[in-house]
């Protein structure tokens, strides 16, 4: 088994949000694709680590990319769908449910039939529609403040640019 | 003349839009891909501009068909034929649907303390529309057209059905080098599509007037459309199609303005067009929105006799 030397270079961090995913790292869990297998590795030097990314260089100070899985990533349990579905867009009592594992920013994306982005709302972490557990945001004419026409839409709950949920609802006036 | 008047006054009234018309979308990968309507020539011209229809020789069947996000099938078919030197006859389909929506309920679920929205079956979507048109040449260069439009839509058990009809008017140069397009759709305000529920949404009345300029190998589109936005506004649109000399082929591409609830996009399309024979196949493609999707496809086929 070849020998693995790692030196950690500290000097260069601001890992306030990393520290507790590097402790549970171990040599196990590095992945080094980019060196030759057959090369035995004399020296790798983790030079950064800075919100959960790190810098590693090989002895020849070739970078080496790696990647370390966050805490716990972001996701909806179960389905996100809307009730009632479908809708009756005037009615006042529209919503969609979901279950976060976690509270986050969540935004709501809503789509026509031709895939154009229509409608957009935040969700702080912590507050109705971003907050660990179930969720009930309000989804209707009085709480959107625009008039759909019968037919139906899609709607992507995202955090960050990933696409956590999606489900369509059926509208009608 | 009269007719250019009567269009050019129903052009600048703008009505309030409800009915989501599935044409949206649009009506071949080629007139997508141009941001223009009415310069086709072939069967597209029943959802175009009926008065496009005076280049079909003798007859022309198309087929235009899309994937929108992942899940919404769009499809258009369309049939023209001559009847006479001065007449031509078209027919149009186009439907819009999706399945596998999700009926819900509110309900008690293990792990939770509240009642949260459950998922108890699927229902489906139709939007549909046909379409009767008549084309009738009133000069050399000018010709005009009116349509008559079914709609028909089904949400889950809710259906509805409307009747409209759309007029057109073309006009080609004698030296064939410029065109104009001008048609109104949905020209009766008093006809809207009703619902088993009773109620009822306006057929949205639109306008466009687009002029077409060949400069040899390069051919200019420009076209304007009429919104249904409270704030009285257009939407542009300006496109190109370059023809390689020699070979079958074309490439075209639009920069084109589409609203969105209360304001205003713009988006871009780029296409190929293979014109051989009777045969005119069309490949365009649109940047999505949608994050699932990075473009949007369109796929479009002429035959035309």
């Amino acid at each position: 088994m070849r020998t693995l030397l790692i030196l950690l270079c500290l000097s260069t961090l601001n890992c306030a949000e990393s520290t507790p995913v590097f402790s549970a790292l171990t040599v196990e869990s590095l992945k080094i694709s980019s060196v030759d297998e057959y090369q035995p590795i004399s020296m790798v030097i983790i030079s950064a680590v800075n919100a959960g990314n790190m810098s590693v260089l090989n002895s020849d100070m070739t970078p080496i990319e790696l990647a370390i899985a966050e805490h716990e990533s972001v996701a909806i349990s179960g389905k996100a769908l809307a009730y009632p579905n479908p809708m009756k867009w005037s009615d006042t009592n529209g919503i969609i449910g979901y279950a976060l594992n976690q509270s986050t920013d969540v935004t709501l994306s809503l789509f026509d039939m031709r895939g154009v982005e229509i409608y957009t709302e935040e969700f702080a972490s912590e507050e109705v529609g971003g907050r660990e557990g179930y969720n009930k945001i309000p989804f209707n004419k009085a709480h959107v403040g625009e008039d759909l026409s019968t037919g139906v839409y899609v709607f992507l709950l995202m955090h960050d640019g990933s696409v956590l949920a999606e489900s369509k609802v059926g509208i009608h006036q | 003349m009269k007719i250019i008047l009567f269009l050019i006054l129903f052009y600048t009234s703008i009505h309030a839009a409800d009915y989501y018309l599935p044409t949206a979308i649009g009506s071949s990968a080629y007139s997508k891909g141009i941001g223009a309507q009415g310069f086709e020539k072939t069967s597209v011209g029943v959802l175009d501009n009926p008065g496009s229809l005076s280049h079909i020789d003798q007859y022309s069947f198309s087929f235009f068909s899309s994937t929108i996000m992942n899940d919404f099938l769009y499809q258009t078919l369309s049939y023209a034929k001559r009847i006479s030197a001065k007449n031509v006859l078209g027919m149009a389909y186009v439907d819009l649907g999706v399945s596998a929506i999700p009926k819900t309920s509110l309900g008690s679920h293990s792990g939770f303390n509240e009642n949260i929205v459950l998922q108890d079956s699927t229902y489906s979507y139709s939007n549909s529309l046909y379409k009767v048109s008549w084309q009738h040449n009133t000069s050399k260069t000018v010709s005009i057209g009116t349509s008559l439009t079914y709609y028909k839509t089904r949400l889950a058990s809710l259906s509805g059905t409307g009747v409209n009809m759309d007029l057109g008017l073309h006009y080609k140069s004698l030296s064939g080098l410029t065109e104009i397009s001008v048609q109104s759709s949905n020209i009766i305000p008093a006809l809207n599509v009703t619902y088993s529920n009773g109620t009822t949404e306006t057929l949205p009345f639109y306008s466009t007037v687009g002029i077409k300029r060949r400069l040899d190998h390069l051919t200019l589109f420009i076209q304007l459309k009429s919104t249904s936005l409270s704030t009285s506004s257009y939407l542009h649109s300006l496109g190109g199609e370059y023809k390689i000399p020699f070979v079958p082929l074309s490439f075209f591409g639009t920069w084109y303005q589409l609203e969105a609830l209360e304001s205003i996009k713009d988006s871009t399309v780029l296409g190929i067009r293979l014109n051989m024979w009777c045969f005119k196949a069309n490949y365009s493609y649109e940047k999505s929105e949608y994050p699932k999707n990075d473009n949007t496809y369109y796929f479009s086929l002429s035959v035309d006799i």
